[in-house]
């Protein structure tokens, strides 16, 4: 059982989150593991989680999208600006369709013009913050409590979301044509070209997941937190890659684990607030950060390298 | 005459820029028979075996599959013909298991509504028995095709072949690279493929592997067809001799 699960990838996120909650349980004398914390925390983690696992898509097509934090931003202050005037659940279907048109953007650019995924997205990333200036003129929009944010925004179904997303494709990936398909595209395209896999239709599909659920996180945020700044969303494409990688997937395409990336987001949360709470001073967050993504995905390389050579 | 070949190609021509690739080559595969296409580096062995496999379209020249004219678009119309090339490195995802490799792009699945799911189970049942009908011995039946030696990967590929029923199985030099007890299983292969009825073409440069199991042998060299022997008529020799000096070397005239 446990020489089966040091074969999982995922082993060194498990490894990281088991260590962290331990550490900050102790060092916060217990606050940390309370009600009210774990409660943030996982609100924190249901909004990561599903762009990470947006984003993983994409990493297993050996593709990047920076796009999500602006997308995620962008969603969460169009909501705002609509909801009013369309209805709330008329104006998240809106902002939904536009999250899923941005990513067919960004990857019908990157497959028809060849240029890397990299720069695509950082352009779009751009352009999208950019729109988000001019819409809000740099002020930060609220939104009013209805039904909708309710259902969206609440800690009790917040976390039921995460799991969903997360169920529906743990299947995609691993359990439907699409998934192999995906898989074998960024594990090596020419091989899936020539078995007949239509690489750009796949790779189009992923940049779509990615964009569509990093809009629908925007959605739950601007549902709970009720008021998002023009900043909203700066710096997550950089948590949600980090999130996915603590996760066990693979930059160069090929592998990647839903679960992983969801587990990748709620250690990166947890670091969030445990950091906040232990005492120590705000800015050590991404210190700490840095150092676990690059210990988790040490980890992470070994247990793949091990899987990859003959044993 | 022309339907008793599988596979007719005629005078065909292909360009890249200024480089004449193929210069009004005609080559046929006959039903159940192993053709060894064999040339120099550079000689067009790599183009004419793309353009029949749908990679590549020629600029002039036709291709007739049983008879009928035919023209591949795509690897998969050429796939959907029962055309199936099996490179050494490319037929195989590294990180991926033997099941997911072997049905990539034509995965068994169950409908549930308007849904498709994987049936993993009856991919892994279906890919190892293929792999081990294909005679390949495997330590580890789930492991990362990353983990494969030269001979496994395309076992992969071979068995892919034969499970979707292709009729002409295009071996992209198989052998380079390979140990010599794995070459020895690959040549096995072909007599395999061929045992079933399928037709073979074996690309190689080294006529020593494709003198062992060809019917016949087609010489290219520099974009055009130089020589053509049926196996019986020639020794290795005179197959290297004929790339070697780009004309058909007398000792085999002779034997004629």
């Amino acid at each position: 059982m446990i020489r089966k699960l040091m074969k999982k990838p995922e082993i060194g996120v498990i490894t990281s989150l088991i260590i962290v909650f331990a550490l900050f349980g102790v060092m916060s004398k217990g606050a940390f593991l309370s009600i009210g914390v774990l409660k943030t925390v996982f609100a924190v983690s249901v909004e990561l989680g599903i762009v990470a696992i947006g984003v993983t898509h994409v990493l297993v097509a050996a593709e990047i999208d920076l796009s999500v934090g602006s997308i995620y931003g962008f969603s969460a202050l169009m909501f705002a600006k609509m909801y009013k005037m369309l209805s709330p659940g008329l104006a998240a279907i809106v902002v939904l369709v536009l999250g899923m048109g941005i990513g067919f953007a960004n990857g019908y650019i990157r497959v028809k013009t060849r240029v890397p995924s990299l720069i695509v997205t950082l352009g779009s990333m751009m352009t999208l913050r950019g729109i988000i200036y001019f819409v809000t003129g740099g002020f930060t929009q609220s939104v009013k409590a209805s039904f909708f944010t309710k259902i969206l925004g609440s800690d009790i179904l917040d976390p039921l979301w995460l799991i969903l997303v997360a169920f529906i494709f743990t299947v995609v990936l691993t359990r439907t044509p699409f998934g192999n398909r995906l898989l074998a595209t960024g594990g090596n395209i020419e091989t899936a070209r020539t078995l007949g896999v239509k690489v750009d239709k796949i790779r189009v599909v992923a940049f779509m997941i990615s964009s569509t659920l990093a809009s629908l996180a925007g959605l739950i945020s601007i549902s709970r937190l009720r008021v998002a700044s023009a900043t909203h969303g700066e710096l997550m494409e950089l948590e949600a890659i980090a999130a996915a990688v603590m996760g066990g997937t693979l930059l160069t395409g090929g592998y990647g684990s839903v679960v992983g990336s969801t587990m990748g987001a709620i250690l990166i949360a947890s670091l969030r607030s445990g950091l906040l709470l232990s005492g120590a001073p705000s800015y050590w967050y991404v210190a700490f950060l840095g150092i676990i993504l690059v210990v988790a995905s040490v980890i992470n390389l070994t247990v793949v390298r091990k899987l990859m050579s003959s044993s | 005459m022309e339907k008793e070949k599988l596979i007719i190609m005629k005078g065909i021509r292909k360009k890249f820029g200024a480089v004449v690739a193929l210069d009004g080559v005609d080559f046929d595969v006959g039903h159940g028979e192993v053709v060894g296409l064999v040339g120099d580096n550079g000689a067009g062995k790599s183009t004419l075996v793309k353009i029949l496999t749908g990679v590549y379209q020629p600029d002039e020249g036709e291709i007739l599959l049983d008879g009928k004219k035919v023209a591949f678009e795509s690897p998969t119309e050429a796939r959907n013909a029962g055309i199936e090339a099996v490179h050494q490195y490319g037929g195989v995802v590294d990180t991926l298991d033997i099941a997911r490799n072997f049905f990539i792009g034509r995965e068994i699945v169950r409908k549930w509504g308007p849904f498709k799911f994987l049936d993993l189970k009856k991919m892994r049942e279906e890919s190892l028995k293929m792999v081990k009908k294909v005679g390949i011995q495997l330590r580890s039946e789930d492991a990362l095709a990353a983990t494969l030696s030269g001979g496994q990967r395309q076992a992969i590929s071979i068995g892919r072949a034969m499970y979707f029923k292709a009729r002409l199985v295009i071996l992209d030099e198989p052998t380079n690279h390979l140990s010599i007890k794995e070459v020895d299983t690959v040549l096995d292969f072909v007599r395999e493929i061929k045992k079933q009825g399928t037709s073979v073409i074996f690309v190689t440069h080294n006529i020593y592997h494709v003198y062992d199991v060809a019917d016949r042998l087609v010489v290219l060299d520099r974009a055009k067809k130089i020589a053509e022997f049926m196996k019986t008529e020639v020794t290795p020799e005179d197959v290297i001799d004929t790339i070697r000096y780009g004309t058909v070397s007398r000792k085999s005239l002779r034997k004629e």
